[in-house]
Parts: structure tokens; sequence; C-alpha cells
């Protein structure tokens, strides 16, 4: 027996658990888990799946004397994952990522009388508006005795804008129980980083050991990673680069050279985990990381002033150089977490200490102070950050070099001859990159977690951040032009797979197995393809689902219902001064969307649907098309990707009858533009960028009305319905100076329930798309039918052949949408069909 | 390599042994606290995956034995 002093002890979500029976028993088994101090409590469950969406954005630099109005970087991801425990205690876990980036990037530091930064104006027809800046700082500047600039000596970044870029990334880890009751446990993992310039593939091995009663915990693992650059160098600044130094590296290309680089970091780490006391534990390792090859970020370049040999500098010669880095770096990491709670409160301290070093010469400290406070079913974390670091060895602002960049002479036979710089005597190694600069941060976070009893939990972060040269531990070094911040924010939802089973058993043994097959769509399942059906939940209850589909279209181009010709598209599907070039050859769009419901009550629920899109383009040129003037975007053959967080959509949804024959229920849904619809690509190719078409923009830009009226009815194992739906735009403007058009569609389907564990459905859609109102207030490229508002919207027909599946209190459907006719507004890109999946689960 | 301040080490390994030397047996009854996720060493993993990404790509420091994506941060 159990004393009553050692009773109190247990406590699990700071209340005092009655611990007779089966929760002292699954309590301690997790207590003996112990390297569950490693491995947290939920991990001891048959699986989880999380969902997370985040996003990254910068404010804008500080460029003193020059108004940029290039948008500062953006990164929206997504992150999908999930672990399954299998046969004989094996654990995997799996997990999908993306992000997006886009936005202005320095790459390269200047003396301000470089004159970097130059806006870039272009005629219009709406008179003159900015289409960039121009990053090319070569040319003359004076300078004084000492060699510095006469004019402006600050040193500034030189901003340079990034087209949107996707990363993909997916991973793959097993844990394998070796000794259970010694929690020994090998890992092994892997996964691949893929993104246009940079691909890595990595691996990983490691063990873990309890001792000591388990008390301590002794961990070891080993990494390896191949990481391979192909970057396209900036066309517009590779004529102004000097690129010696990479020679054997570049392939020639046109528009522009690529720069082959390979990269292998090996690393070793091991930890060990210490239970203090009953409240405190201490975890600590050391990591020691060689990485070796191509370590340069291929964009950015440095400024070098060649100042010739004379005693007295008339001027400096200003170029720029690729950046060179050493081709070895050895990083040695220690780190420390340590973690107490406190029973009076119910709060944890966190507090976490890392250190680095390398033979770069850059020595970091970062420490973070973390208090868990527990309210009830919430978790609320604030925390703050502080890290400083040393300058790499080989960073500088710029250079200064006290030779010619080229210098002309004339030989014994009267030729000219060329003497280029001597590159012995520049350093060996330099970079400007500002983040091997000495600097220091400070950022304050705050992190919400809510815990559900079913085991879901919802948790968001923010947090800000603020890196500054005068935040250097010991004092500012370089001055206040690499100074920045940013802020990042993210929702999380993370479901225990385990409950849902418990849950789905549950309602078995009670007698509502059919019922638990369909919760997932409420009183009767429907198409995956179908919003707003999820009416009659019990009062007080929560469904979570996760939503995608994926469209494609590729082909012919339509006029009306007709295929068009190139020559057709060429001079009809634009405008009369300037007829199209390119076309879409293929276009896919991806959406994610998040569904959170609440029952207000037996007849109200309450909806909100973030969601993240992801959209690619292929453009051809379209035969017999004029060739590009100089200075116009053209993207022949290229795809472009765009991707980020969509509008969110907030709704209520209203059951207006309710039978056990048939229903009616109704929405209303406002959609919040969280999108963004000033999308820009980069100058490049000597050519604008301007605003992404239309079909790339993240979200419609306007607050819209979303309602709908759904009818469905129930004879035997047929369930049936029809809904008719919209949106209806609620502004004449989006920011960007369009509206997209308003919708209506039409729903009529059937759905055959074969047994308690699968149904068949089949769906028709009728839908009509306004055509777009108003155009692009700002530059955009206009090459293709795309870019023209016109040549949007329509009516289309589709059928939908869907299959739904009931597993364990959640379900999955499926619905492949094929279209049977289309008559397009303007000249539009043929469908060919979507996929739609959704998955919920209701508690 | 340049290497690490002597003294550094025998600070940490100081502290190291101070710590746990100051450790107590925990009963396995006794282990409920411990086991709460606030406990863990990382407390909530989706925040920090995400933040450990930023910061990768933003500082210098810190690399953990590798064997992780990320992408080459080149912006």
């Amino acid at each position: 027996m159990l004393s009553e002093a050692r009773a109190h002890d247990i406590r699990l979500g700071g209340s005092p658990l009655n611990f007779s029976g089966r929760s002292l028993q699954a309590l301690t088994a997790a207590a003996l888990l112990l390297p569950g101090v490693v491995t947290p409590l939920h991990a001891a469950e048959p699986g989880t799946l999380n969902v997370q969406v985040s996003r990254y954005e910068e404010g804008r630099r500080d460029l003193f004397d020059v108004d940029s109005r290039l948008a500062p970087l953006r990164a929206d991801s997504l992150h999908l994952s999930g672990a399954m425990l299998l046969r004989n205690g094996i654990r995997a876990n799996v997990a999908l990522s993306q992000d997006t980036w886009s936005g202005a990037t320095p790459v390269a530091v200047a003396p301000l009388a470089a004159n970097g930064n130059r806006p870039i104006l272009r005629n219009s027809s709406r008179g003159l508006v900015f289409a960039g800046a121009s990053p090319i700082v070569n040319g003359r500047i004076a300078l004084t005795e000492d060699f510095t600039p006469a004019g402006d000596a600050r040193a500034v970044q030189v901003m340079s804008s990034a087209s949107p870029e996707l990363r993909r990334q997916a991973d793959v880890g097993f844990e394998f129980p070796v000794d259970s009751p010694h929690a020994r446990t090998l890992t092994a993992s892997a996964g691949i980083s893929d993104e246009p310039d940079y691909r890595s593939r990595y691996g990983r091995l490691g063990a873990r050991i309890g001792l000591n009663d388990n008390l301590t915990t002794l961990s070891a693992n080993t990494a390896f990673t191949r990481s391979d650059t192909h970057a396209r160098l900036d066309a517009d600044l590779q004529p102004y680069v000097t690129r010696n130094a990479y020679a054997e590296q570049l392939e020639r290309g046109s528009p522009s050279d690529l720069l082959r680089g390979e990269r292998r970091d090996r690393g070793v780490e091991i930890g060990v985990t210490q239970v203090l006391d009953a409240v405190s534990v201490l975890d600590a390792g050391i990591a020691l990381n060689r990485a070796s090859g191509f370590m340069e970020n291929p964009y950015k370049v440095v400024t070098v002033v060649f100042a010739g040999n004379a005693a007295t500098p008339a001027s400096g010669d200003v170029r720029a150089f690729l950046e060179q880095r050493p081709d070895e770096r050895r990083q040695l990491t220690f780190r420390a977490h340590y973690a107490r709670h406190f029973a009076a409160s119910d709060a944890t301290l966190q507090l976490d200490y890392v250190h680095s070093r390398d033979d770069w010469g850059i020595a970091t400290h970062s420490v973070e102070l973390g208090w868990a406070q527990t309210l009830g079913a919430w978790t609320v974390t604030p925390r703050l950050r502080y890290y400083t670091q040393g300058a790499a060895d080989f960073h500088v602002p710029w250079l200064l070099s006290r030779q010619n960049f080229r210098s002309i002479s004339i030989d014994e036979n009267g030729e000219p001859q060329v003497t280029p710089y001597s590159a012995a005597l520049l350093p060996a190694h330099f970079s400007s990159d500002h983040r091997l600069a000495s600097f220091g941060s400070a950022s304050a976070g705050l992190t919400l977690q809510r815990r559900f009893a079913v085991g879901l939990v919802v948790e968001g972060g923010v947090e800000y951040y603020t890196r500054a040269d005068g935040l250097h531990a010991g004092g500012g070094e370089n001055g206040t032009y690499a100074d920045f911040d940013f802020a990042m924010a993210n929702i999380a939802l993370t479901l225990d797979l385990g409950a849902a089973a418990r849950r789905a058993r549950r309602e078995a043994t009670d007698g509502h197995g059919a019922h638990a097959g369909h919760a997932s769509h409420g009183k009767h399942p429907v198409p995956a393809g179908l919003m707003f059906t999820h009416a009659g939940q019990a009062r007080g209850s929560f469904m979570t689902g996760y939503r995608a589909s994926h469209q494609r279209q590729y082909g012919a181009l339509l006029h009306g219902t007709q295929s068009a010709s190139d020559d057709d598209v060429a001079t009809a599907a634009c405008n009369a001064t300037a007829p199209c070039r390119m076309a879409p050859a293929r276009m896919t769009m991806t959406m994610h969307m998040l569904d959170l419901m609440y029952a207000v009550n037996d007849t109200t629920t309450l909806m909100l649907m973030p969601q993240y899109m992801t959209m690619d383009m292929r453009l051809r040129r379209l035969a017999g098309a004029p060739m590009p003037q100089p200075g116009a975007h053209d993207h022949d053959g290229r795809s472009h990707t765009a991707g980020g967080l969509g509008d969110t959509l907030v709704a209520g949804l209203f059951t207006l009858h309710a039978s056990a024959t048939h229903g009616w229920q109704a929405s209303l849904g406002v959609s919040v533009p969280t999108g963004s619809i000033s999308r820009e690509y980069r100058r490049t190719f000597q050519a604008d960028g301007g605003l992404v078409h239309y079909d790339m923009q993240g979200g419609s830009g306007t607050w819209d009305l979303v309602p709908s009226l759904t009818w469905q009815a129930t004879r035997g194992s047929w369930h049936s319905g029809v809904q008719v739906g919209g949106i209806r735009r609620l502004q004449s403007r989006n920011a960007s100076g369009y509206r997209l058009g308003d919708q209506l569609q039409l729903s009529a389907w059937t759905l055959r329930t074969l047994n308690r564990y699968a149904s068949l459905s089949l769906r028709a859609q009728w839908q009509r798309r306004g055509a777009i109102d108003g155009a692009f207030d700002a530059y955009n490229a206009a090459i293709g039918p795309m870019d023209f508002p016109d040549n949007h919207g329509g009516d289309f027909i589709d059928v939908g052949f869907g299959l739904n599946l009931a597993l364990g209190g959640s379900g999955l459907a499926l619905e492949w949408f094929a279209p049977v006719d289309e008559d397009v507004n303007g000249f539009q890109l043929e469908r060919h069909g979507a996929l739609a999946v959704t998955w919920h689960y209701s508690y | 390599m340049r290497s690490m301040s002597r003294c550094t080490y025998r600070v940490l390994l100081a502290a190291a042994t101070l710590g746990l030397g100051a450790c107590t047996h925990v009963e396995p009854w006794q282990r409920g606290t411990l086991a709460r996720p606030d406990m863990a060493s990382e407390p909530a993993p989706l925040q920090q995956q995400v933040r450990r990404h930023v910061y990768g790509s933003r500082e210098a420091g810190g690399i953990t034995g590798g064997g992780s994506g990320g992408g080459c941060g080149c912006y």
C-alpha cells in the first residue's frame, strides 16, 4: 500500500489524482518509461496527428536616405506530421513541411556614396510606377586621403527582391525499443529538403538508454547531411559580379550562369537527462558538427573598392565579388535545459542555455527563460530570449583593396595590355552576410496551449524579435546598418489518436457504433468537396477537420466553350496595343484548410477555417507571338510558384429544421482577407517583374459574404441533398485595385451507405463565377490572358465521384471531380479535374 | 579549430558534477510531475520547430548534431 504522504506527490496537470485503480497504473507505467522526460507523456499513446501553419514577416530595413518600396521578406509555412505506434512497440514518425517566401533581402553592403538601392521606375498606363530597385553598386566613388569614401561613408545594405519560392521537406523516422524496462531505444530517421536551387538529404541514427532506475537517460546521435546547391545567378547582377573564384563550379548558361556546389555535414551529439528531484530535471548535451564543401550563399556579394596603388587615391573603382567562405567549418555546441515545477503556483520554470563556438571565429550564447503557467485546461507560456554572437574572422561590411581592378598599359610593341587585379592581394575569405557579423538580439514570445479531455491540443504562438548591433554583448562594433526586426506567429493542432480509438470503442460498447462511423459528418456522411453541412452537433461539442483539394488545368486554351488557336489568343486575349506573348501551359492549385467548429447549442455551430494555398504555373510562348520588348517580363517554359496563407473563413451554421427523414441547414460566413494580394516577381533577366498573375495571388483582398442553404434527406441507406451557396464581395476594390467576381453554386448529390464503414457518393455541381472587376493598380507585366480581368470566371458543370470511410471515431472522405462542361469568360486554360480530401473528428 | 577556453569547460564540468551530485532518488510513484508535458526537454515541439528554423536562418550558432532539413536559408 502506498502511504498517504506519497499519494499527494502524484499530480498531473496540477491536480492531485486519486491513484487507486487504473489511473495509478497508467501513471506509474508512464513514469517508469521516464525517458518520458525526453519523450513526453503523450508520446506513449498509439499515435498523434499534427497540423501547423506559421508566418514569418520582417520589418523594413533601414536604408538611410533611400525610400525603398520593396516589400519586406515574408515566409508562410505549413507542417503536417503524424506518429504511429506499430507492432512490437516500434514507433514511426512522418512529417511533411513546405514554406514559401518572398520579399526583399540584402545582397551586399556598400558605402552610401556608392548609390545602391536606386529605384527603377517605369512608364505605365497609370504613369510612372516603381518597378524595382537596382542592386548594382559598380561605378566610381571619390575617396579621401585616408581612403574612405568622400561622400557618405556609412555602410548600407543593398537590397534585392526575391520572387516567391517554395521549399518542401519530408521526414520519416522510427524508434525501436530494445529493452523497454531499461528504456533502451534506437532511433533512425531520414529526410529530404528540396527547393529550386538547393537540395539536402540527411539521415540520423541514435540511441537512448535509461540508467539509475531510469532517473538518468543517456543519449547519443550521429547525423549526416549532403546538400547540393545549383543556383541560377541573378541575371541582372551577373554582368557586374566578379566570380573568378568559382570558375570551375560555374556552368555557362542563358540568361545567366548556374553555380553548383556540394556540402557535407557530419555531426555527433551526446546528451544526458537527469532527474534532480521529484519536481526538477536537467537535460544537457554537447554536439560537434563538421561541415565541408560549398558553404557560401550564392546570392551574396561583397563590395570591393579598388583604390589603386597610388599613395593618394583620386577615386575608387567599386566592384562586386561573390562572397568566399572557408570550405571547412567545425562547430562545437553545448546546450542545457532546466525545468522546475512549482506546485504552489502550478507553473513550470523553463531555462535554456546554448553556447557554440567554431573555427570561423564565431562564438554564440543564447539564454531563454520561459514560465509555463497552467490555468485549468490552458497553459500560457511567456518567453524571453537573449542571443549574442561574435563575428566570423572573415566578415567585413565591404573591402578596400590598394590595387587597380584592371590596369591598362602599353607593351613594348605598342599594344595595350590589360592586367587584372591580383586575387592574392585580396583576403582568401570574405563575406558581408549580416548573419556572420557580431550582433545581439532580444525576443519576447507567448505560447498558448489548450488541452481537451479527448486528447486534442490546440496551440498558438507569437514572437517579436529585434536584432541590433548594440545588443551585442560587449558593445556594438558595426553601426546600425544591419539592424532589423521580425515577427512570427503560428497556430497548431495536435490530435491524440489513442483518444479517438478509445472513444470509438466506448461508443461501440454503448451501442452507438453506427453513429461513430458518421461522426465526421454530423448526422450523415456527405461528399468531400462540400462545406457547411456539419449541422446537428451536440451542444458544447467540438469538431476538428483537415480539408485539402488539388486542382489541375492544362491542355487547350478555351474561348467560351471552344478551343482557341494561339493566333486567336495572341490577338484577342490581351489588348490591341500589347498582344499576348505567353499563355499558361499548366497550372495547379493546392489548398489545405483547417476546420475548427464548436456547437454553441443543438442548432448553431460556429466555424473557423484558416487555409494555406500553393499555386504553380508553367507558361509557354504563343506560336507566332511577338518577341518580348527590352525590359518586358518574360519566362518562357519556366515554372513559377506562389504560396502562403489564404483567406480565413468565419461562419455560423444553423439547423433550420431537422427530422428523422430530412433537414434544412443554412450558413452565413464572412471571408476575412488574410491572403496576400500583392505578391510580386522580382525584377530579373533585365525585365520588370511586377505583380504576379491574379490566379497566383493568395486571396480575394476583400471582405466577402459566404452564404449557403442545404437540404438533406434520408431513405434507408440512401442519403441525398441539395445545396445552393455563393460568394458576394462586400467591397468594390481591394488594396491592389480590383475585385474578384461573385460566385453562385448549386450542388445535388446522393450517397449510398454500403456498410457501417464505407459509403459511395455521386454529385453534380453547377457554378457561375463572375469576371474580375477593375484591374491591378500597380505594375503587372500583362504578358498573357491570365493577366487580364476579362479572362476570368464563367459557367462550369462538374460531376464528382466520392468514397467516405469511417475510421474509429473519425471520418475520411475523398472525391474526384471531373469537368463536364465549361463556358469560360474570355480565354482560359482547360480544367482537368480536382481531388478533394477531408478528414473530420468530432468530440 | 580555435580551442574553447579551458576555464569554460571546467565551469561546465563543475556545474554538471554539482548538478548530478545534487540528485535525490525519486520513486516511480513520485514521477507524475516529471511526466508533465511542460517538464519535457521540448515542452512545445511544434512551436520549437518553427523557432529553431527561423533562428537557424538568421543566426550563426547552435547546430546540434545536424541531420535536419531547413533549406539553405539563402534569404
